[in-house]
This record gives structure tokens, C-alpha cells and sequence, in this order.
């Protein structure tokens, strides 16, 4: 996967998505739909990649798109709020993921913390990168159920939600890897 | 830094073209002339300070973004300032 261009593709379509918000000219309002939409058929086989090495970068896309999104939301106060919290939690994500990659010092981290049963369902510890996660997907639920969100907008939210659900699954799995955890018998 | 809104920065007939460009390349999926499209239209001063902060000055230059608005509202060294 080129992940260089695959990055470039994807800041082109948000610098369109900047760029027409905010505005009343309706050619860039139209290009930023457009962009929306490209948006979301781009992400769709991010979202099939079964491959846990890859997931930095798969990560380091979702965060590009909400640092972007944090840029749009500047000026607007209601939901600043909650683009910067996705950016930081997306951060902390990704410095998770970092120690996971060091297995030694993932089952340090949690050997201490997460002790609990109910901190660690099927036994994998529900860590930062996955509270950060499903804080992620929570946001997503209730942009989609916004009122009167329009189509394209849906479009992309329901992209991102399957990439978070990819990412978390990816996790879950690195987890088993690390901890030595086998899969819960169905 | 204050910045003006992007409605300051209206489009001009060249914009509108490259705009009907990129709207064309992403009706057919064409990511190379999304790419080409959106290089040739004036992105707005702040939507390329946010490429700068997020993705870095370098990345401005390498990809070849259109600065030409951003030159005049920023000063033309705006690039290589660390503001």
C-alpha cells in the first residue's frame, strides 16, 4: 500500500473540505460534497485491511481527517469541544498502540492497571486505545444522528465508523498476540 | 493569529474552471486530476495555514499547492516562518 500518496489523495479531498466550509460560493460548496463523497469510497477498503501491521497508518488517517475536522470546527464553539477531544484521543491512540509494539512493556503497563475482571473483558485489558476507540464510534453515532445532517456527510461518518470498528478489531487481535490470549470458543 | 474567513477570499473565473475540473475528476474517480484540479485553484489562506500546521510546510511545496492567496495575506515567507 502506498500510504505517502493514499495520504495525499486524502488531505486533497479535506484541504476541498476546508475550503468549502464556511463559504457561500456554491461551486467550492458543491467541490467539498463532492469531496465528502470521494472521501468516503476511498476509506471503504481502508476498512478491509486485515493485516495489524498496517494499523499505524490506517490510525495515522483517521487522525489526519480529525485534524482537519478540528480546523473546520475553529470559530464554531459547540463543537470544537468535542473535534479537539477526537484529536487528542486519536493521539493517545496511536502512543497505545506504541507500547503495544513492545510487548514486554504493554503487559508492564497493564499488569498493574486493568487488574479487574470488568477492565478486562475476554481477559484483554480495555486500555486507553480502546476506550479512545469507542469514545471515537460514540462520537460518530451521535454526528449521524444529528438532525437534518445532510446525505454526504452521513456518507462519510458511516466510512469512518467501519475504519474505527477495523482498527478496534486489529487491536483486539495484536492483543491476543501479546497477552497470549486465545479467542473465546463461540 | 486572526485569520480572515474564508468568505474574504472569493473564487475568480479561473477557480470556477479548475473547480469544474475537480468536480468532473471526482465523478470519475480520477484521483491523479483530483490532484492536478485542486493544485490549479487558489485554496483560501486558511485552508492551507491548516495543510501547514497539520501536515507541515514541506508538504505545501512537495505537492505543489496553489499559495498564491495565502503569498499575499501571510507575507510571501510565510512558509518558512514558524508561526
Amino acid at each position: 500500500m502506498n500510504w505517502k500518496g493514499y495520504r495525499k489523495v486524502v488531505a486533497d479531498f479535506c484541504a476541498a473540505i476546508n475550503d468549502g466550509a464556511r463559504t457561500t460560493e456554491h461551486r467550492k460548496i458543491l467541490a467539498a460534497t463532492k469531496a465528502r463523497r470521494e472521501l468516503s469510497v476511498l476509506l471503504r477498503p481502508l476498512a478491509q485491511i486485515d493485516d495489524a501491521s498496517e494499523l499505524e497508518q490506517i490510525l495515522g488517517i483517521v487522525l489526519l481527517m480529525a485534524e482537519y475536522d478540528l480546523r473546520i470546527a475553529a470559530g464554531q464553539s459547540i463543537y470544537i469541544v468535542s473535534a479537539t477531544a477526537a484529536v487528542e484521543q486519536l493521539r493517545d491512540c496511536l502512543a497505545m498502540l506504541a507500547v503495544l509494539r513492545e510487548p514486554a512493556l504493554y503487559i508492564r503497563a497493564v499488569a498493574n492497571t486493568h487488574t479487574a475482571a470488568k477492565y478486562r473483558p475476554d481477559g484483554l485489558p480495555r486500555d486507553q486505545m480502546r476506550r479512545g476507540l469507542r469514545a471515537q464510534l460514540a462520537r460518530i453515532k451521535n454526528a449521524i444522528g444529528a438532525m437534518a445532517l445532510p446525505e454526504d456527510r452521513v456518507e462519510l461518518y458511516i466510512s469512518q465508523r467501519a475504519l474505527v470498528r477495523q482498527i478496534e478489531k486489529l487491536y483486539i487481535q495484536l492483543q491476543r498476540q501479546v497477552l497470549e490470549i486465545a479467542p473465546a470458543a463461540a | 493569529m486572526n485569520m480572515r474567513p474564508v468568505t474574504d477570499f472569493p473564487m475568480d473565473a479561473e477557480d470556477e474552471k479548475a473547480l469544474d475540473e475537480f468536480i468532473e475528476a471526482c465523478d470519475r474517480h480520477d484521483y491523479d486530476a483530483v490532484h492536478r484540479a485542486i493544485c490549479k485553484i487558489k485554496l483560501s489562506p486558511p485552508t492551507l495555514m491548516a495543510v501547514k500546521q497539520i501536515e507541515g510546510a514541506e508538504v505545501i511545496r512537495e505537492r505543489g499547492y496553489n499559495t498564491t492567496l495565502a503569498d499575499k495575506e501571510f507575507g510571501p515567507d510565510w512558509l518558512d516562518r514558524d508561526d
